[in-house]
């Protein structure tokens, strides 16, 4: 059994004297009861003291009640926690505007290198997280300060590691970082002002979404959204397919923060994912993502099924190789009649599916098909630049440039590395993107140490058709040198399938895991 | 005013013993050039800068020249609260995250991750 310290014993008497307020909002409550104690009711900002001196996102606000279980002894139940974090994230958020420059970060898009408009932020504080955590915060400058002071205390080496002993962190972050956040990202704002006095977002209904499934393919899915129990939460079906038919299917359910946040948690195929959408937009963008391989995963976009003005939005794929038969899929609205036109050479084997805001086609482009984009036309209804032909790829850029891979085991799951090759049609800015275009996957040393310490055997195995890396187990391994895990530094390389000349190469490295694993990193 | 030049202490200076052979490399290699070059240096988001000697990437941008295996000196890492985005630290925050894998070496498996569940 745990001993409470004396200050945790003080903490608890004041939690259990102080009386229940009489809030209407179940996160009102939880918070009057948990949350009270030591965070004091009423004064001029009509709420708690500290709380109400900030805004965060319902992830900020999520690692903030669990910093404080974890660092000072708060214990509550589950469901407190969770109408906490509503409660807080829907009256103390950001406007979509403020929290759109860090979307990647609350999508876990890591594999990116953060960049701001401060000379020493990235020394001073995004060395240990990202920036953009911090970013996603709005404080008065006191309440930066108090940030400070509490890493100092909390983490007291701070001052001592690299980029923070050849300075005096300490008095720089007092004098020269928290002004600049309190300057950039005060507690006030118009947008916030803004947002808090619009009509919240309402997500039931029809909707039809697309993404990428790495290694499976492009995919559509109808999705049904319907309200459930509980406040904004919301239960959804989706009924789709990858493009070359195989079916998708999924469910989940969901809750919407701040008028405008969609958290869900998906079931596709049988495989669990989180889904973070901005429902800000009339045509919702996101990421799918696997919670434990945050490298794992799909951005989406959301269009309702019945918009209001016709007319195509999405060609999966987004290129036809001269000489080649496959699927065409057109997302869209008033697909349902008139002429399908798509372009010249490329000629409809069979309409498979035919649906108001869906066609779902057999097509076949010509061997002698005329490179470059292929003017669409369904109806009434066009797309000049939605779907490109190509008798050859002219340049092949792979994404992430330098991606981090982890190894893993059953506590400390491993992140994969995920990589995606975009073909090219022409040079420059007058560039035509043809999507993911068909490459082979390699790793190689990336270096001659990696090579003398036979990285590429040890760290991980790629798959030669999809570009997924899949790392090697955590711990010592017995068969390196001084046991060492199996971490890496690779060179990935991709190349055109039938055009081995075309190639374009990324760094991976493989690396040990982290335990501590916020929703924020 | 100028900071950096004004405390641009090293860790021996400041009375404090390198971890580890890898932070006595570090610290002799340090010259003002090479210290430069690491403070341009960045690594993907979420990974730690702090490249002394660096927990995912090293501050050549590989990995060999990270602590390795990393579970002989995990706790050198913990206990001072090194990288506590990555690490749980044990000084302050996760006393017990240790406790029943004395030695990291053999008991890794034992470690979990730490940030407490809380769906949303």
């Amino acid at each position: 059994m745990r001993t409470l310290s004396p200050l945790r014993g003080l903490c608890l008497v004041a939690i259990a004297s102080t009386p229940l307020m009489a809030g209407a909002d179940p996160g009102e409550q939880a918070i009057d009861r948990y949350c009270s104690g030591c965070h004091q009711a009423g004064g001029d900002d009509n709420g708690w003291s500290r709380i109400s001196a900030q805004r965060k996102t319902p992830e900020g606000w999520d690692m903030t009640v669990a910093r404080m279980q974890t660092m000072h002894g708060l214990e509550l139940p589950l469901e407190a926690r969770r109408d906490i974090v509503k409660f807080l994230a829907d009256t103390r958020g950001l406007a979509p505007e403020e929290s759109a420059p860090q979307r990647a970060l609350i999508e876990r898009r890591l594999n990116r290198i953060e960049s701001f408009d401060h000379p020493s932020y990235q020394e001073m504080c995004a060395r240990c997280h990202t920036g953009g955590r911090a970013q996603l915060q709005r404080r008065p400058l006191e309440e930066w300060e108090r940030l400070v002071h509490f890493h100092v205390g909390q983490f007291q080496t701070i001052e001592y590691q690299a980029m923070a002993r050849d300075r005096d962190w300490f008095e720089l972050a007092l004098d020269e970082i928290a002004p600049w956040l309190a300057e950039t990202q005060g507690l006030e704002s118009a947008a916030w002002d803004a947002w808090q006095a619009q009509d919240a977002v309402e997500p039931a209904g029809d909707w039809q979404l697309w993404g990428h499934w790495p290694g499976e393919g492009d995919f559509y899915a109808d999705v049904t959204i319907t309200a459930a129990e509980g406040e904004d939460a919301y239960a959804l079906t989706l009924d789709g397919a990858f493009i070359d038919g195989r079916e998708l299917d999924g469910e989940g359910q969901a809750i919407v923060y701040t008028g405008y946040e969609w958290r869900a948690n998906l079931s596709l195929n049988g495989r669990d994912f989180r889904q973070v959408l901005d429902l800000s937009d009339a045509r919702p963008a996101g990421r799918i993502f696997d919670d434990h391989d945050d490298a794992f995963g799909m951005r989406v976009e959301m269009a309702p099924r019945e918009a209001a003005t016709p007319g195509l939005t999405a060609s999966l794929p987004a290129s036809l190789k001269a000489g080649t038969r496959s699927r065409l899929v057109l997302l869209g609205q008033g697909l349902a009649d008139g002429e399908i036109d798509l372009g010249e050479g490329v000629s409809v084997r069979e309409v498979i599916e035919r649906r108001d805001h869906r066609l779902v086609l057999d097509v076949e482009a010509a061997a002698d098909l005329t490179p470059g984009w292929l003017p669409l036309a369904v109806g009434d209804v066009g797309a000049d630049t939605l779907l490109a032909g190509y008798q050859a790829v002219d340049r092949l850029e792979v994404s992430p440039a330098l991606g981090v891979a982890r190894v893993g085991n059953q506590a400390t799951p491993p992140v994969s590395g995920v990589f995606s090759a975009l073909g090219y049609l022409g040079e420059g800015e007058a560039a035509i993107p043809l999507g993911r275009v068909p490459v082979r996957w390699s790793v190689a040393p990336w270096d001659e140490i990696a090579e003398h310490d036979e990285d590429a055997k040890y760290a991980g195995v790629m798959d030669a058709a999809t570009g997924i890396f899949t790392p090697a187990g955590a711990g010592p391994n017995p068969m390196r040198r001084f046991n060492a895990n199996s971490v890496g530094n690779l060179r990935v390389t991709a190349s055109v399938e039938g055009q081995e000349a075309v190639q374009d190469e990324a760094q991976l490295i493989v690396t040990v895991q982290r335990w501590n694993n916020p929703p924020l990193r | 005013m100028n900071h950096h030049s004004d405390n641009n202490k090293s860790m021996t200076q400041l009375g404090l013993a390198p971890l580890n052979r890898k932070a006595r490399e570090m610290e002799r290699a340090a010259t003002p050039e090479a210290l430069e070059e690491v403070q341009a240096m960045q690594t993907i988001a979420g990974c730690t800068s702090s490249f002394d000697p660096g927990w995912e990437v090293d501050p050549f941008g590989g990995v060999a020249s990270l602590c390795q295996p990393m579970e002989a000196d995990l706790y050198g890492c913990a206990d001072p609260c090194w990288w506590p985005a990555q690490v749980p630290d044990t000084m302050n925050t996760y006393p017990d995250w240790g406790q029943g894998a004395d030695r990291a070496e053999d008991d890794w498996r034992k470690l979990d991750s730490v940030y407490p569940g809380g769906e949303q």
